[in-house]
């Protein structure tokens, strides 16, 4: 009983502040096959390399979309060298609005897109990456966008 | 007759003011930025123009003259330089378009390697290359100064022109020498004068060229030590942020 009690109590101890794995928050697109076994509570690839990914983060502490937003535009433009490209409004099709962050950056000498989207609930906070080479990316935009719209948020 | 030590440097003296007005107006007012012949042109004209009394003795500094020499330069002599940081995307492209504004704007490339380019531009087309630069990236930083060198050019043109009165006053005399002995001294003289004169001439072409052509430094860096260490803000506490990136999501490997 008090083992019991013991692993209970170390598994919230353990799923506190990090991304939390458990119900599906998306389930992958066509073409992507889901990638376990990572922090992120969601990931999918494709087979040449286009990810998908969904962080499900505790919104503790509180901020609002535009707080967060600047927090992610801060640490991946100025202290990581991504270029910002576009800053726009999305909306999942639950009606939650989100920011979405479009950066380009230059992996291996080879451009690639990097999209960050994220989603702000009284619980969580929800990041939707998007990331692979330029020509994936642009060739993929309706379904990366119609993926992150079928967030399904808690 | 020549006698040793009687053929001076005063002209070597710290460069101190005529005490004859100069004839700076054309100067001032047709200054380097304006002037379509070029900064080399203008202080010819300048040079050309200088008064002709002007003797190595009348470097010994006064009041008079330097009220006199502030007339001179009207308007600053600027050198202006900008460094831009970008946060970049397609670093090659964004490297290729800076050496490309160089040249559209009749200016050239200095330097370049893999994250830095550093192009010279027309003065006069300094901020339309800076906004076009700029525009190539994203830009988190830049920086922009502006050196005043009135006053070295002003002190090199007129050591310059001491320096040609007195290589006049060698010539003349090694004409009128007597032997070979006052010739070989007035030669020694003559050479030492012609030597600081091609130097001051060198100093001040350096100087033409810095002022008419701005120097537009863009470093564009994909995974960059110099944008952390120009922006580097507080770190929230939240360590996810830090999580987020290319890397991490395309690692598929990673546990």
């Amino acid at each position: 009983m008090r083992v019991r009690y013991w692993l209970a109590a170390s598994s919230v101890v353990l799923l506190a502040g990090s991304p939390i794995a458990c119900a599906p928050v998306l389930t992958p697109p066509p073409g992507f096959v889901e990638v376990e076994g990572s922090s992120y509570t969601f990931r999918a690839s494709t087979a040449d390399g286009l990810v998908l990914a969904v962080r499900e983060i505790e919104h503790e502490p509180k901020g609002d979309l535009e707080f967060w937003g600047r927090a992610i535009e801060n640490e991946l433009r100025l202290d990581r060298g991504y270029a910002l490209l576009a800053t726009r409004d999305v909306k999942t099709n639950k009606g939650i609005v989100g920011r979405q962050l479009r950066f380009g950056h230059d992996e291996d000498a080879r451009p690639h897109l990097y999209w960050v989207s994220v989603f702000v609930t009284d619980g969580y906070l929800y990041v939707v990456e998007a990331g692979g080479t330029k020509e994936q990316v642009e060739a993929n935009e309706a379904t990366l966008m119609s993926a992150t719209a079928a967030l399904d948020t808690r | 007759m020549v006698e040793e030590g009687s053929v001076g440097y005063e002209f070597e003296a710290p460069a101190a003011p005529p005490a004859a007005p100069m004839p700076g107006d054309g100067y001032a007012d047709g200054l380097f930025l304006s002037s379509a012949a070029g900064p080399g042109a203008e202080r010819d004209e300048f040079l050309a123009d200088a008064a002709p009394g002007l003797e190595p003795e009348a470097t010994t500094g006064n009041a008079a003259g330097g009220e006199a020499v502030s007339e001179l330069v009207r308007q600053p002599l600027l050198i202006y330089r900008a460094t831009l940081v970008l946060a970049v995307f397609e670093v090659k492209k964004a490297l290729d378009g800076v050496e490309e504004l160089a040249r559209e704007l009749g200016g050239y490339l200095l330097r370049r390697d893999d994250e830095t380019v550093t192009i010279r531009v027309p003065a006069a087309k300094f901020d339309s290359g800076l906004t076009a630069a700029a525009a190539l990236g994203d830009e988190v930083s830049r920086h922009i100064s502006a050196e005043d060198v009135s006053e070295q050019y002003r002190d090199l043109t007129i050591r310059l022109k001491n320096a040609e009165v007195v290589r006049d006053r060698l010539q003349a005399l090694l004409a009128q020498a007597k032997d070979v002995k006052e010739a070989l001294l007035v030669e020694e003289q003559l050479g030492r004068i012609t030597g600081t004169i091609e130097q001051i001439k060198g100093r001040l072409k350096v100087l033409d060229e810095l002022i008419a052509f701005s120097t537009i430094t863009v470093t564009v860096q994909a995974r960059t030590t110099a944008t952390e260490k120009l922006q580097r803000r507080v770190t929230l506490p939240f360590p996810w942020l830090r999580q987020l990136g290319l890397s991490n999501l395309l690692d598929l490997e990673s546990e």
